[in-house]
């Protein structure tokens, strides 16, 4: 019996998918391999774009809709503007990854203590906890979102703070369900025995311990949030432009996509490659994490 | 602990409706259920009328725009109440709620209920319609592929639910109108006709949004469902009904679907969250006047009042909905009320 808890019990959206197992080992590894590589690529591009030798992303390069895989200088095409596409694509990456990751951080660090407060004290503060993250879950994540970005500019800061909101909830739940779970293991009344305070069983003891269900969750939060972020952009809720970002992309070329398809299916084909690596990623570092759990 | 252990354990208690205890247990569970909403709701209306004071600085200039006249901006601020502490404004605007006044649009001066109720059947008609074939296609073929673990149909299924959940309900949309309207010029990319000017019409405009909104809901359900008939499937009274000669499909179907898809019930709540969330998508993809891209323009136009008021309205219909998924869940598996 393993003592970290499922976080698809937490959240059943979470994408532990049932059927990983039963895939062929070898397909897997390659899957794993293609995805690492592919999310490699994705964050050197992003931390490095000022560095590549790319256009700017706002500058005009050529004719309207160039078809992409024609010119050497232009390898992505351009969009209706003239702009390079291999430069809005790699500055989209930037915003997607930033806003994606410090949120998911974000709410990490709050949601993560937030549920261990919970769990060590009971009475009022596990109530409020339990309460604030109920009233969050009980909106729809989207409109969620639309609620917040109505009455706040949008922002990377602002939009880094709305979307942690949105998952913060579910880390809490699922540190307080994990650090539950070790409540009752032995090394805590150990701790309790020896006189240690809260703070010391807190975060001396029942953190590092429930950590790891919660860490390996976050890649797939990460993931989540690319995902909501996309849709705030593509709703004309995210970054403002002329700033790049997929979504944004994907909503400004849908007009002509009968004549200049390229602009909208290359941010699309970027979005679920990176959503598809996230998840395979995440989900194997989470079946990595249990088997060494149940092997205990 | 996750979803096959669990029913594996569901599935060798048969499910019974009892009889005797049934109504006071069932109604205080039922009330305690209720109870738990409250401050939920109540939480989320003050946060959704606590909007304006989010916004920085004079909400009034917000909304208007910074080179609003300056009586227009006091007339907003009179009209809104933003003068009044935030109490004022709940009780004034939840007096006014439940006797069905949400106030008026700022935009475009229509009485806010009047705003919703006409773009509801809208998104009512895409939402019941692609939940209806996620179910048709979800549940066959998830039995289907449960059955046959490991097989060719059971491949396929498994990499088109991991690829289908890392595609964006605005993606799987946008890949639509391309192949679908505009590579195959078979259905209109966008637009919207009522229902009352023919169905045929009608449901050329509505079928792609259907569609994506489906195809963005069957992975959830087939992930959950494949996982427990698997489970199912490996019961003693499978076996026995095998045993006794009844073949493969019969007891696929007729044995082994029933107690699987308890755990149906339990992701519809989820479901019915990624629904309403993709409604607003889609509708704004398709250009159909539905509530969800009347939230969205609203949010765009800040008109806080339409705002607000589908913000705690959806969030009422999602707190009744999911208590209503407990309680069902509830009643088809005695031994939860115990806890």
């Amino acid at each position: 019996m393993s003592h970290t808890v499922d976080p698809q019990s937490i959240d059943p959206e979470i994408a532990t998918s049932a059927g990983a197992s039963s895939r062929p080992r070898k397909k897997r590894r390659t899957m794993l391999a293609a995805a690492s590589v592919w999310m490699t690529i994705v964050v050197i591009a992003a931390v490095f774009a000022d560095l590549l030798p790319i256009a700017d992303f706002g500058e005009t390069v050529g004719e309207s809709g160039e078809s992409p895989f024609e010119s050497i200088s232009e390898p992505l095409g351009t969009d209706r503007l003239g702009r390079s596409m291999l430069s809005r694509s790699v500055y989209g990456a930037r915003v997607s990854l930033a806003v994606g990751l410090l949120g998911a951080l974000l709410a990490l660090v709050v949601g993560g203590l937030a549920g261990l407060l919970a769990a060590q004290f009971k009475g009022p503060i596990r109530a409020i906890v339990d309460v604030l993250a109920n009233s969050v879950l009980a909106v729809p994540p989207i409109i969620f979102l639309l609620a917040i970005v109505s009455a706040l500019q949008p922002s990377i800061p602002t939009l880094v703070v709305s979307l942690s909101m949105l998952v913060l909830p579910t880390f809490a739940r699922l540190t307080k369900a994990n650090a539950l779970s070790q409540m009752g293991r032995e090394y805590i009344l150990a701790a309790n025995a020896m006189g240690a305070g809260n703070a010391r069983i807190l975060f001396r003891e029942l953190m590092p311990n429930a950590a790891g269900p919660v860490l390996a969750y976050s890649l797939l939060v990460v993931a989540s949030l690319i995902v909501a972020e996309g849709a705030l952009s593509f709703l004309g809720l995210g970054v403002p432009p002329p700033y790049p970002t997929w979504g944004g992309m994907i909503a400004s070329g849908q007009t002509l996509l009968a004549m200049q398809p390229w602009p909208v299916l290359i941010p699309a084909f970027l979005l679920f490659f990176t959503v598809y690596s996230l998840n395979t990623v995440g989900e194997a570092l989470q079946q990595k994490l249990y088997a060494r759990e149940s092997q205990m | 602990m996750n979803g096959a252990v669990h029913t594996s354990v569901l599935s060798t208690v048969r499910i019974h409706i009892p009889t005797r205890g049934f109504s006071t247990n069932m109604v205080r569970y039922i009330g305690s259920r209720l109870l738990h909403a409250l401050p939920v709701l109540f939480l989320v209306s003050l946060g959704a009328i606590a909007l304006t004071n989010l916004m920085p600085g004079s909400a009034a200039e917000t909304i208007l725009g910074e080179f609003a006249r300056e009586d227009d901006i006091v007339r907003l601020e009179e009209e809104l109440g933003l003068n009044a502490p935030i109490w004022e404004r709940y009780v004034d605007w939840v007096g006014g709620a439940v006797q069905g006044d949400l106030g008026g649009s700022i935009r475009s001066r229509q009485p806010v209920s009047e705003l919703i109720l006409e773009r509801v059947p809208i998104t009512l008609e895409i939402g019941l319609a692609s939940l209806v074939i996620a179910i048709a296609v979800a549940v066959p073929l998830g039995a289907y592929a449960a059955a046959n673990e490991g097989g060719r149909l059971d491949k396929v299924v498994t990499s088109l639910v991991s690829v289908s959940l890392a595609l964006p309900t605005y993606v799987i949309a946008i890949f639509l109108i391309y192949l679908i309207a505009v590579k195959g010029g078979l259905l209109p990319p966008n637009g919207w006709s009522p229902l009352s000017d023919g169905i045929v019409t009608n449901l050329r405009f509505v079928a792609l949004p259907i569609i994506s909104l489906a195809i963005a809901e069957i992975p959830v359900m087939l992930r959950v469902l494949r996982a427990d008939v698997m489970a199912t499937l490996k019961e003693d009274f499978v076996l026995s009904a095998r045993s006794r000669g009844l073949s493969r499909n019969y007891v696929l179907f007729r044995h082994a679907l029933r107690p699987s898809l308890f755990s149906l019930v339990t992701v519809s709540g989820i479901v019915f969250g990624r629904l309403l969330g993709g409604t607003v998508i889609v509708e704004r993809i398709f250009s159909l006047p539905g509530v969800g891209s009347l939230i969205a323009t609203s949010v765009l136009g800040k008109d806080v009042r339409v705002v607000q008021a589908i913000v705690v309205l959806i969030a009422l219909l999602y707190i009744v909905v999911n208590t209503a998924i407990d309680v069902t869940y509830t009643y088809l598996d005695p031994r939860v009320r115990g806890k």
